[in-house]
């Protein structure tokens, strides 16, 4: 699915599986990359290798909490705690790419394996990442335990648990 | 807020328990006055990225949801005003008697999240960040994107106007008059441009007078 977006700056949406080729410079570039589970944003370059985009693999460690693995000598493991998601070291698709010491992580196949999801933005050059299992976090149901963690005015984060034994109301509003 | 405080002092004890959630791109800082100026005794939990609502498929706020004592959803997103008698009973009844109240609203349809709900979530939590770090334009961008994934959604709209316009929201009292002009404007403006396009297409669609070129 490719997506084009006017929103008073030029922004390209995709999904899963697709790839803007003809929008992204084959040259390397820096961009902003921000990922929602850690919460960070960090300047990394990204580089097209056969029209996908690339990460270095360092990105991903240093700035987002994934852990490599060495599986064997042309393998290897990007990890999200328990699940890793084996792949090749070879000049291929969907492989990491060798250059130099940098190893580029391509990031369509990455997030598809950890259930995530992400955006390109031409306009800033932005990638924006989730790498964490958003698939899985289905709608609540009526009758289903239901749980909710969020941070209290102080920063404390409170889960919906500790009330368990009372009755609970919810209250969502805004100031606006 | 205070009605809601009016009710918690009256009800909670080892029975009930209250938490208010703001939804707020902006955070804290703006949640907790409200929860000051109400003299909360209960509990205000921040949610940036309105992830309750987007999970629930909800685009207004306010809205209550119901949990049991096991921790157990009892009734999804449903609106609840304090200040009407009808609903403090239907509540009140709750608590005592556990007879769940009518009306279940919200998406019940499970499944996960769509692909646009997935973007949406994630321009909220990077409009969020940067907002943070003091990119108002940045963040405005991300909320304009997010909002053309999803045009009646109420709560990136009103995240925008904030942002646009803090003066009509944080200068004392938040100014409806003002929101409703602001929404005359915006369907003005979207009426305006759907003419221009249909003009647009209308001209390219004349036929033209073959010229030679000479």
């Amino acid at each position: 699915m490719f997506k084009r977006v006017l929103t008073g700056l030029i922004v390209f949406t995709f999904t899963l599986s697709t790839v803007a080729a003809d929008e992204i410079s084959t040259e390397p570039s820096r961009v902003r990359v921000f990922e929602r589970s850690a919460d960070r944003v960090a300047t990394a370059t990204v580089r097209m290798f056969e029209n996908a985009v690339h990460v270095p693999l360092k990105l991903l460690i240093d700035e987002f909490g994934l852990e490599r693995k060495r599986l064997s000598e042309d393998r290897i493991g990007i990890c999200r705690g328990d699940l890793c998601i084996p792949f090749d070291v070879a000049d291929k698709d969907g492989a990491l790419r060798r250059d130099g010491k940098t190893l580029w992580v391509p990031v369509v196949p990455l997030v598809e394996a950890l259930g995530g999801h992400f955006v390109w933005d031409v306009e800033p050059k932005s990638l924006l990442l989730d790498l964490s299992d958003v698939h899985r976090a289905a709608t609540w149901k009526v009758g289903e335990p239901f749980e909710l963690q969020l941070p209290d005015l102080e920063g404390n984060g409170v889960s919906v648990e500790r009330y368990r034994g009372r009755k609970v109301l919810i209250y969502a509003w805004a100031s606006w | 807020m205070p009605g809601w405080q009016q009710f918690y002092a009256e009800h909670k004890g080892d029975k009930f328990e209250f938490l208010s959630v703001a939804v707020d791109v902006q955070g804290a800082a703006k949640a907790s006055k409200w929860h000051n100026v109400a003299r909360a005794q209960f509990t205000t939990v921040v949610d940036q990225e309105a992830v309750l609502g987007t999970r629930f498929g909800v685009k207004y706020v306010p809205f209550s949801i119901l949990i049991d004592e096991k921790g157990k959803l009892v009734r999804g997103p449903t609106p609840v005003n304090v200040g009407k008698e009808d609903d403090r009973q239907e509540i009140s009844q709750w608590i005592e008697t556990g007879k769940a109240p009518t009306a279940s609203g919200g998406d019940e349809k499970g499944g996960g999240l769509t692909p646009e709900q997935l973007t949406l979530r994630l321009r909220l939590a990077y409009a969020a960040k940067l907002q943070a770090g003091g990119d108002v334009q940045g963040a405005l961008a991300q909320l304009k994107a997010a909002r053309s994934l999803d045009q009646d959604n109420w709560l990136i709209r009103k995240q925008i106007w904030a942002l646009e316009h803090p003066d009509r929201f944080y200068n004392g009292r938040v100014d409806f008059d003002w929101q409703r002009e602001q929404l005359r404007r915006e369907a003005d403006e979207k009426r305006k441009a759907a003419r221009e396009q249909r003009d647009n297409n209308k001209r390219d669609n004349e036929p033209r007078e073959e010229v030679d070129d000479l």
